[in-house]
């Protein structure tokens, strides 16, 4: 029955070309509006979630202290590295800490070179175990630090010009000598320790930073800590579970305010940003699709004009109301059908054109989604506008009295 | 036996504040596997008792039974079930569906009666052979000459096999030859498969062809004569 009222439906679709495929259009523009735009969003949000992925590391668990007011740069936490290491779980622990601090170089031949520089106290393991953060170091001459060393630094190749340092020279950071160690190859990427960032600290540019081990900082400047410290768990371990023992284990040692963020705890702030913009734009675009239901409504309102003979005559041979309602309503919900298929398949492909011109002209990657769920629902969508917008054309169809509709002329 | 039975039967319509009175009490018996014309001047209910006949219409008063079934007990979906099921139309402008083909038209009431989809191609196959359409099943109806399509549409009138056809001037639009076909067509549905059959005409030649010949004057039944 369905069946066959669907091949009626098709056939009156199809022997009126033109106004049907004006009115998917209307239908189409609106959906591929929505596609693109949510594709493109989701995209968006899986690139940007992938990079953080990448500088933070899924199995990477941070611990801040709670800013004062939110937004504000979180106030320094002094944590015990031990403390940590107890907790189950946990594979490595390290923190740097940036300062910007009072520098000069003793020269034996030529004028004292001093300035205020930025001055990173690395942790080993900030090195050894959380090279996205910090960036590989290239080395041009010399060593980087290891666990052995005080009292030693290491130089970016800016600062190092800066000082006219070279290897074995002494250094004074606030008023304490340092012997350089290494140099650093300029570094094209600028900005290389963004571990920071997550933490609300600038990101560390290391051609123009002294780096010295983790524990003198400390002793150079005022007030014990880090901004923030990176615990990496065990493989398999799990992340949640140890970034709560880690926050009980803390509290018991009474580190007031400590806040402990997983990987999925950064992401989510950033992804519902980015939904929120994208629910936003969709909202935009889905109102076209509103006027493609009007459209809808309106060539079924004619449909039904042109056709009040034939829906007489459908009557007069035994058609029940229901019958005629069903064909109406087929036949706008296949037009709204149609519209999303064509709609979505616009809409993933302007998605994908948009991505590939925005790697090819501007060199930035956007992966591209392609959602089941986003597909399956935009066209589902439009087939309840389709029906939607056909209920009260198909509605006046079927109530019409067969005489009258015969005598239609 | 008595197939149709009217009693009394009144239709009016309102137009604006006057009333036009379609039918002013018709009483007509009509018997399994008659051949009616019905006949009148223009606008004296003729159609108006036809739809009422076909249960396309109700009466303002009086009754109308079809075997035995009181017309005014029913329902909307049962008056459509009744005519879906006993009852079959033949127009004076044949009233085919454009977009369908001559099979697809026949087998139209068929589908609402949900006849499966082998049984109705089988069906209209047979109908449109019966009606001598055979090699015309593909064509559309602006395809087909006007007195082909008044056989299609009779055809399809007896796509559920109805008791009834009710043809409301089915040579109206057709050359003698063209209606006289129809007529003998009707003519052997009648004799061949005991239809009761009424045709609404102003053609005497037409008339000639039915048993019984009544003419309408005002809604009224003026005149009623048996042909030999
Ligand atoms: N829907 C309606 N509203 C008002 N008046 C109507 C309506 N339908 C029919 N009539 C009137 O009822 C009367 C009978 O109409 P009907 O169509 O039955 O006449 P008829 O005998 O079939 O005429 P014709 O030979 O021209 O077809 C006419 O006067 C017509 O104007
Ligand atoms: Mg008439």
């Amino acid at each position: 029955m369905i069946k066959d009222l669907f091949s009626l439906a098709m056939r009156s679709i199809f022997t009126r070309k033109l106004r049907s495929w004006l009115t998917v259009i209307g239908i189409f523009i609106g959906i591929t509006a929505v596609v693109a735009l949510i594709s493109l969003g989701l995209g968006l949000e899986r690139t940007i979630i992938d990079q953080i992925g990448q500088i933070f590391g899924v199995d990477t668990i941070m611990i801040i202290r709670q800013p004062e007011r939110p937004g504000a740069a979180p106030p320094l936490i002094a944590i015990d590295f031990d403390l940590i290491h107890g907790v189950e779980g946990v594979a490595a622990v390290a923190t740097l800490r940036s300062e910007t601090g009072f520098v000069s170089k003793v020269a034996e031949d030529d004028a004292p070179v001093r300035g205020l520089l930025t001055v990173v106290g690395l942790s080993q393991k900030m090195i050894s175990e959380f090279q996205p953060f910090i960036g590989e170091f290239t080395l041009k001459h010399g060593r980087i630090l290891t666990a052995d060393d005080t009292y030693k630094a290491f130089l970016g190749h800016g600062v190092a010009t800066q000082l006219r340092a070279t290897i074995g020279a002494v250094i004074e950071i606030e008023d304490q000598r340092f012997e350089v160690i290494g140099i650093l190859e300029p570094d094209p990427e600028e900005m290389r320790a963004q571990a920071g960032v997550f933490a609300g600290q600038p990101p560390v540019i290391t051609d123009e930073t002294i780096f010295i081990p983790f524990a003198l900082i400390d002793e150079l400047f005022e007030e014990a800590g880090a901004h923030f410290f990176l615990v990496k768990v065990d493989e398999g371990a799990q992340i949640a579970q140890v970034a709560e023992e880690i926050g009980t284990a803390l509290t018991a040692a009474g580190v007031a305010n400590a806040v402990v963020m997983t990987f999925e705890d950064i992401q989510q702030p950033i992804s519902m940003a980015l939904r929120a913009v994208q629910g936003f734009l969709a909202a935009l675009a889905a109102i076209s699709l509103l006027v493609g239901g009007v459209g809808v409504m309106n060539t079924m309102y004619t449909a039904v004009l042109e056709r009040t003979k034939e829906i007489g005559v459908m009557k007069a041979v035994g058609a029940k109301n229901s019958h005629i309602l069903s064909l109406f309503l087929i036949e706008s919900g296949l037009i709204g059908l149609v519209g999303g298929v064509i709609g979505v398949i616009i809409g993933l492909l302007l998605s994908t054109g948009t991505a590939w011109a925005v790697l090819h002209f501007f060199d930035i990657e956007i992966m591209t989604v392609i959602s089941v769920p986003l597909i399956a629902g935009a066209i589902f969508f439009s087939f309840i506008i389709g029906s939607l917008a056909g209920m009260l054309p198909a509605r006046r169809a079927s109530k019409l009295h067969p005489i009258e509709a015969l005598r239609y002329e | 036996m008595s197939l149709i039975k009217l009693r009394e039967i009144t239709k009016d319509y309102q137009l604006g504040k006057t009333w036009v009175h379609a039918l002013r009490g018709i009483d007509l018996t009509i018997d399994t596997s008659e051949i009616i014309a019905v006949m009148g001047p223009s606008g004296s209910g003729k159609s108006t008792l036809l739809h009422i006949v076909g249960c396309l219409d109700i009466p303002s008063a009086g009754t109308a039974q079809i075997e035995d079934i009181a017309t005014e007990s029913l329902n909307e979906r049962q008056l459509v079930r009744l005519r879906g099921e006993k009852i079959g139309f033949v127009f004076q402008t044949f009233n085919l569906v454009a977009t369908l083909s001559a099979q697809a038209n026949v087998e139209l009431p068929m589908i609402f009666q949900r006849v499966s989809r082998s049984r109705r191609a089988q069906r209209a196959a047979e109908l449109l052979a019966k009606v001598g359409l055979s090699d015309r099943a593909k064509h559309r109806p602006n395809e087909l000459s006007g007195g082909e399509r008044q056989r299609v549409s009779l055809a399809r009138a007896l796509a559920n096999d109805p008791d009834i056809i009710l043809a409301d001037e089915p040579t109206g639009n057709l050359d003698s030859e063209s209606g006289n076909t129809v007529m003998e067509l009707l003519k052997r549905l009648k004799n061949e498969e005991g239809k009761t059959v009424i045709v609404v005409t102003h053609d005497p030649e037409v008339a000639a062809f039915a048993e019984r010949v009544i003419t309408l004057r005002d809604g009224l039944i003026v005149k009623e004569k048996l042909n030999d």
